[in-house]
């Protein structure tokens, strides 16, 4: 396990919300069948697929209908299950893609091969924090 | 396995392909598949309890009367890992294994279909492709009592799919090539790619007026190419002037790992029956795509007169064959007398419209046609139309000028599953959605939660509509053909146009000598128009397929019924015609000699 990277339960867990305890959001983890291999490094994708389906289900916030926005990240449907989580999340706000620069014009993908960082997990999980303030308001 | 099969018979070649011979084990003759599937409803999310309901859901609404027959669990089902190298099934979500289940969908009368990958993992992440267990897997389906199989193709390591390693495209396409030179008999020719070579197809090109990229077949997963005409590109030199004997033949080359340029090389002489394949193997690798270098001496024979030497790689779709094959020939060993649907799932992206016909039932005509699936409680979400591969009107306007690779003794263009009862679909569009897939015989597999619906509801009246689902399950088994569009296309069958400000129609010959004709209007605005077309114009472009086309060339009034509204009505004379279609409909109607 390198230091710089989370595994998928510790990514999840990390969005906890402080309003739930913690047998609370086990359940609703559970029952959303979000994690699907606790003890691996959580990769970019998996990062989004665990992170749109918390957001969806557990915090019960609907889908952006219009995902074709997200066709700016050159790899969106290099993974067809993941496609639309990658979208949503990128689309939200949650997850940047990666910049690649170009002679002429930097582009971007998601690299949803690529590892999470701790400080990426750290980020999304503030962010996480502020949907779930903004929709208890 | 770390290279991809060696081919030894010449079946599974390319210039086998339109033979029209299938492989042993392959049923054939079957009509399109008709059926459930979990993905668009529940995604990697289906359960079996969810299962079991949509079953108990088929038989209580008598979608199960109406053709509706198969239920596919597709990807999210297995557990991660195999067990003693078997598969197995995921325990929180299939608690009672496959057989239970299996038995379960057997005893409402329904049959139980399953789903895997030709690569080495399914593609929401599970390593349990077939990909070297083919045998092992076929045995465990059998076992299970499985009646359809939908094959998909992620992590597929002989080409660049899906999750697999982008570099694989060294397999698929041949190095860029500069020059040939053939040594023996006192003779020592160089011959330029550029200058003395032929390319044929439209893949390959010539860079720089220097050497050929390209030569390999077009990758048909996104929406950007017509199916119809070559997918792929050969090098050619032909020799005529060149004394009868052995030569050694040195191909000056360099390799890449991209699309265009790769490591693959097929040499042959002749073609079909007649071909000597003399090459079928890497090239050693090179320092890039334009560090050229010579390759080691192949032995080549030259017969008396002309021969045509091929440089070239086919293997991106000759790979995928095999991979099939191995699984149907999995099937034919652990049950002989099976009959199992193969629902080929490459996503287009090999050209399978060439060679499915040898293995499957069905094939996919390209990615996803929509990624945003449901889930429970979520129906998903669908669009008309998209710059990719997204939405009813891109996966129709690829399958609607396939028509003559679909057939009886062949098997069915697959548009993918469809959308009805998705969020982002109004009941127009639904309908017309199901009207398409009906003419174009695509497998009608329904993707939405039963429990959604009820008898006599809209979206029932759609998917209920037997005398629409009649023309799909026509015995006489012929795809639509599209005669007229009002784009004014000279070549309606074949042209591919994406272009959806149009009124396409489709005609469709029927056992009882009768034609389903379809007008569909694409666009989102209302055609104020009326849209005409002549029946001798029908009769020319398919005439030919109609069980009583005599009647039709020599009748002068017709009975003609509207298979949406159930009206009917005479018509006089020899033009049929569709005024005000709206925005995303269709009228279908069933014609009849009066």
């Amino acid at each position: 396990m390198g230091m710089d990277h989370i595994t998928e339960k510790e990514f999840a867990y990390s969005l906890l919300p402080k309003e739930l305890n913690n047998a609370e959001y086990n359940k609703r983890l559970n029952e959303s069948r979000i994690i699907e291999a606790p003890d691996l490094e959580v990769t970019r994708g998996d990062a989004a697929r665990i992170l749109h389906l918390f957001v969806k289900n557990v915090l019960g916030i609907k889908d952006i209908e219009d995902i074709t926005p997200a066709e700016v990240l050159r790899d969106l449907y290099d993974c067809r299950v993941c496609v639309n989580h990658i979208a949503q999340v990128y689309l939200r706000g949650l997850m940047q893609g990666v910049k690649i620069p170009e002679v002429g014009k930097d582009f971007e993908i998601f690299d949803s091969k690529g590892l999470l960082s701790r400080q990426e997990a750290t980020e999304i999980a503030d962010k996480v924090r502020q949907l779930w303030a903004e929709r208890e308001k | 396995m770390d290279r991809p099969a060696i081919i030894k018979d010449s079946k599974y070649r390319y210039d086998s392909f339109d033979n029209g011979k299938a492989m042993p084990g392959k049923k054939g003759n079957r009509l399109p598949a008709m059926g459930w599937n979990s993905w668009n409803a529940f995604g990697s999310g289906n359960t079996e309890a969810l299962t079991k309901a949509m079953a108990d859901a088929i038989v209580e609404l008598g979608l199960d009367k109406l053709g509706y027959k198969y239920l596919v669990l597709d990807d999210g089902c297995y557990k991660n890992e195999r067990v003693d190298g078997l598969l197995s099934n995921e325990e929180v979500k299939f608690p009672s294994g496959f057989k239970a289940l299996s038995d379960y969908i057997h005893g409402k009368g329904l049959k139980f279909g399953m789903y895997n990958d030709i690569g080495t993992n399914l593609c929401a992440g599970a390593t349990v492709g077939t990909c070297g267990h083919e045998d092992d897997d076929a045995r465990s389906y059998v076992g299970w009592g499985v009646d359809f199989i939908k094959v998909d193709n992620c992590y597929y390591p002989w080409d660049n799919a899906t999750f697999s390693n982008a570099e694989n495209a060294r397999y698929t396409y041949a190095p860029n090539i500069k020059s040939i030179t053939l040594r023996g008999n006192g003779v020592e020719r160089v011959l330029s790619a550029v200058k003395d070579g032929r390319l044929t197809g439209r893949v390959a090109s010539v860079v720089d007026d220097e050497y050929v990229t390209g030569l390999g077949t077009f990758d048909g997963t996104g929406p950007e190419n017509s199916p119809v005409g070559d997918m792929s590109s050969e090098l050619i030199f032909e020799i005529d002037d060149m004394p009868q004997g052995e030569y050694s033949l040195v191909v000056e080359y360099a390799t890449g790992k991209e699309v265009g340029a790769g490591q693959w090389l097929q040499v042959a002489v002749g073609y079909g029956d007649d071909e000597q394949m003399i090459y079928d193997d890497f090239l050693k690798e090179t320092e890039g795509t334009d560090a050229f270098t010579c390759s080691t001496e192949l032995s080549v024979a030259l017969s008396e007169g002309k021969n045509v030497l091929r440089l070239m790689n086919h293997r991106r779709q000759e790979n995928t064959l095999c991979s099939y094959a191995a699984l149907l020939a999995g099937f034919a060993k652990a049950d002989p007398d099976g009959d199992i649907v193969l629902s080929l799932c490459e996503w287009g992206k090999t050209q399978p419209q060439n060679w499915g016909y040898k293995v499957g039932d069905s094939w996919r005509i390209l990615n996803d046609i929509t990624f945003q699936v449901g889930s429970d409680g979520d129906p998903g979400r669908g669009t008309w139309e998209s710059d990719y591969t997204t939405g009813v009107a891109v996966q129709y306007n690829k399958a609607v000028i396939m028509d003559e690779f679909a057939g009886l003794s062949k098997g069915w263009n697959d548009p993918d599953m469809l959308m009805i009862g998705m969020d982002g679909l109004d009941m127009t569009m639904c309908q017309t959605h199901f009207t398409m897939w009906a003419m174009m015989n695509s497998p009608l597999m329904l993707g939405l939660d039963f429990r959604r619906i009820k008898k006599g509801d809209e979206i029932y009246n759609i998917i209920a509509n037997s005398d629409v689902i009649a023309l799909n399950q026509d015995s006489l088994g012929i795809q639509a053909k599209r005669v007229y569009t009002t784009t004014g296309s000279e070549h309606p069958d074949t042209e591919y146009i994406k272009d959806n400000e149009r009124v396409d129609v489709l005609a469709k010959p029927l056992s009882d000598g009768s034609l389903a004709i379809s007008f569909i209007n694409l666009s989102k605005k209302n055609y104020e128009g009326v849209v005409e077309i002549d029946i001798d114009k029908i009769l020319s472009f398919i005439g030919k397929k109609m069980t009583d086309a005599d009647a039709f060339s020599k009748a002068k009034a017709f009975e003609v019924t509207d298979l949406w509204t159930k009206e009917k009505e005479t018509v006089s004379g020899r033009v049929l015609k569709a005024a005000g279609i709206k925005a995303h409909g269709n009228k279908t109607i069933k014609v009849k000699v009066v």
